[in-house]
């Protein structure tokens, strides 16, 4: 209890904590940002087209039922790059595009938007503090002092729950800060965007206490994964690298943890939000590409134990 | 008195020590003395139950536990602080269950109130090892552990470090180890000369000084 407390209190002093709470909350406000301009790009297309409606001369009543006749798209090309749309009537393509880019970050569904990005970018960052923090004994040298005072057993305990806990603290500050900055610019999209109804369905406040959840298995699960990381590798990064490289690469994402993750969340937590919208289910036959990788880090690990005569200490 | 018995120790098929005994008794202060990578620092390590090893280490009859523990101390060769961490923050990490006073306090005698806000990473060496005495002297520990400690530190320190070891060896079991023969000669009581995987006992003839260089000559040199 009194190695968790001086973790605790060691952490929150350091620049390590400082650091990756800006990472966090840079990747949730750019995440809100984009999302926030695609609303309005989404809306500015529906005004232009209403717009160019109105100057052919139609009323607002022959508007009207061209939005319930629906829309066509002639041609979609999709890539990382770019992306092409061509659409036949498209005012209710972009009502419904706007809806949708609303529900990806109304406040409501703000826990799941800052729950999303942590999960698939931010994941990397979690495993990266984890096994930065499960190290730092090591590297300080300080991990004989603490195994003196307590005990291996006692220590390693104290040292995971402690690299948890410094997660999530991070963690929910960001969500914190998420939440406020949501509400800002959701109440700020109310006044940008009219004539559309932007009533957040399929989710509703009881929802919170799943997604809260959520974001904790999330947060343990890849803590985890860096504290193994850390205590395997030590000092050298190499197979953190790997796990970099391999989240990003290839640059469509096709076996990114974050297709894992939006996979996964979106069978467990059905709604319409991004979960849904990222997850691409038809690549995930190629998730098989993960296990030679994971092979290979196990067997670097390995090596690296039977090559290590001494000990960490 | 730390009671050793059976000791064996081996990393692959090195091995360290085979079966070798020791007796560090309360009221002397021991010294380890060895070639380089002869096993001073490994059987500090085993001491600490920081590493694996066969045969018996007892503290006054008992195995290590929690209590046993929280009565050990070792400074280290190396630096064992947090590098980013201000010396005074460093001395509160490590100084469970004393006040800040009592900490503040204890550390001002070892250094100026600049020097122990300042972040361990711009210390000296010899001032790293300074904030592991100023340590011991906060949790006045009942087994005390040296490894090399003499290395770095100034005239004004050894003096000080030599009147604070006699002072302490009343009640407590200190081993040291080192190459700064001069300094040891003066206070050891016992030597245990490492070689050939045991440990050979040297206890001092009618109250003399010891010659820790002629000891090392006759014994570790052959």
């Amino acid at each position: 209890m009194n190695m968790l407390k001086n973790e605790m209190r060691r952490f929150v002093k350091s620049k390590v904590f400082v650091v990756f709470l800006l990472l966090f909350t840079a990747i949730s406000a750019l995440n809100l940002y984009a999302n926030y301009n695609h609303a309005v790009s989404d809306y500015d297309h529906y005004k232009y087209d209403y717009e160019s409606y109105l100057s052919e001369g139609k009323t607002e009543e022959e508007i009207k039922a061209e939005i319930e006749r629906g829309y066509t798209i002639l041609l979609q090309d999709k890539s990382f790059f770019k992306s092409d749309l061509f659409l036949e009537n498209p005012l209710q393509y972009y009502i419904e595009a706007t809806q949708k880019d609303v529900n990806f970050f109304a406040p409501v569904n703000l826990l799941s938007l800052v729950i999303e990005p942590l999960i698939s970018i931010a994941v990397i960052f979690v495993t990266f503090l984890a096994s930065i923090c499960v190290t730092d004994d090591i590297k300080n040298k300080t991990i004989r002092n603490h195994v003196l005072r307590y005990g291996k057993t006692k220590y390693i305990l104290s040292k995971i729950v402690s690299t948890i806990m410094k997660n999530l603290l991070a963690v929910f500050i960001t969500l914190i800060l998420a939440y406020i900055a949501g509400h800002v610019i959701y109440s700020k999209l109310s006044t940008d965007i009219t004539g559309i109804d932007l009533t957040v369905t399929d989710l509703n406040k009881s929802n919170y206490a799943v997604q809260i959840l959520v974001l904790i298995a999330a947060v343990i699960f890849y803590s985890v994964i860096g504290v193994f990381l850390g205590i395997v590798f030590r000092k050298s990064y190499f197979c953190l690298k790997i796990v970099l490289i391999k989240s990003f690469l290839p640059f469509n994402f096709k076996y990114d943890i974050s297709n894992v993750i939006n996979h996964f969340m979106a069978k467990i937590y059905i709604f319409e939000g991004a979960f849904v919208h990222l997850q691409q289910t038809e690549e995930m036959s190629d998730m098989m590409h993960l296990i030679p990788v994971g092979a290979t880090a196990l067997m670097i690990a390995f090596m690296l134990i039977f090559f290590k005569k001494r000990s960490a200490y | 008195m730390i009671k050793i018995t059976d000791f064996s120790k081996k990393y692959g098929k090195d091995i360290i020590y085979d079966n070798a005994d020791a007796e560090f008794e309360t009221g002397e202060i021991s010294f380890l003395m060895g070639r380089n990578g002869c096993g001073k620092t490994t059987l500090i390590k085993c001491i600490s139950d920081l590493e694996g090893y066969s045969g018996k280490i007892e503290f006054d009859g008992r195995q290590i536990n929690d209590e046993v523990r929280k009565d050990i101390f070792v400074v280290w060769d190396e630096c064992t602080f947090y590098n980013n961490l201000s010396g005074l923050d460093n001395l509160i990490c490590f100084a469970e269950g004393k006040s800040k006073a009592e900490i503040k306090e204890a550390a001002l005698k070892y250094f100026s109130p600049e020097l122990i806000r300042k972040k361990v990473s711009h210390y000296s060496y010899g001032q790293k090892k300074k904030l592991s005495l100023a340590l011991i002297s906060i949790l006045r520990p009942k087994t005390i552990i040296m490894d090399e400690v003499t290395n770095g530190l100034d005239y004004a320190m050894l003096k000080g470090l030599k009147r604070d070891l006699q002072i302490r060896k009343n009640d407590s079991t200190i081993i040291l180890t080192g190459h700064h023969l001069e300094f040891y000669s003066e206070i050891v009581d016992t030597v245990y000369v490492i070689g050939d995987k045991k440990m050979q006992r040297y206890e001092k003839k009618n109250g003399e000084k010891f010659d820790l260089g002629e000891i090392y000559d006759e014994y570790v040199e052959e």
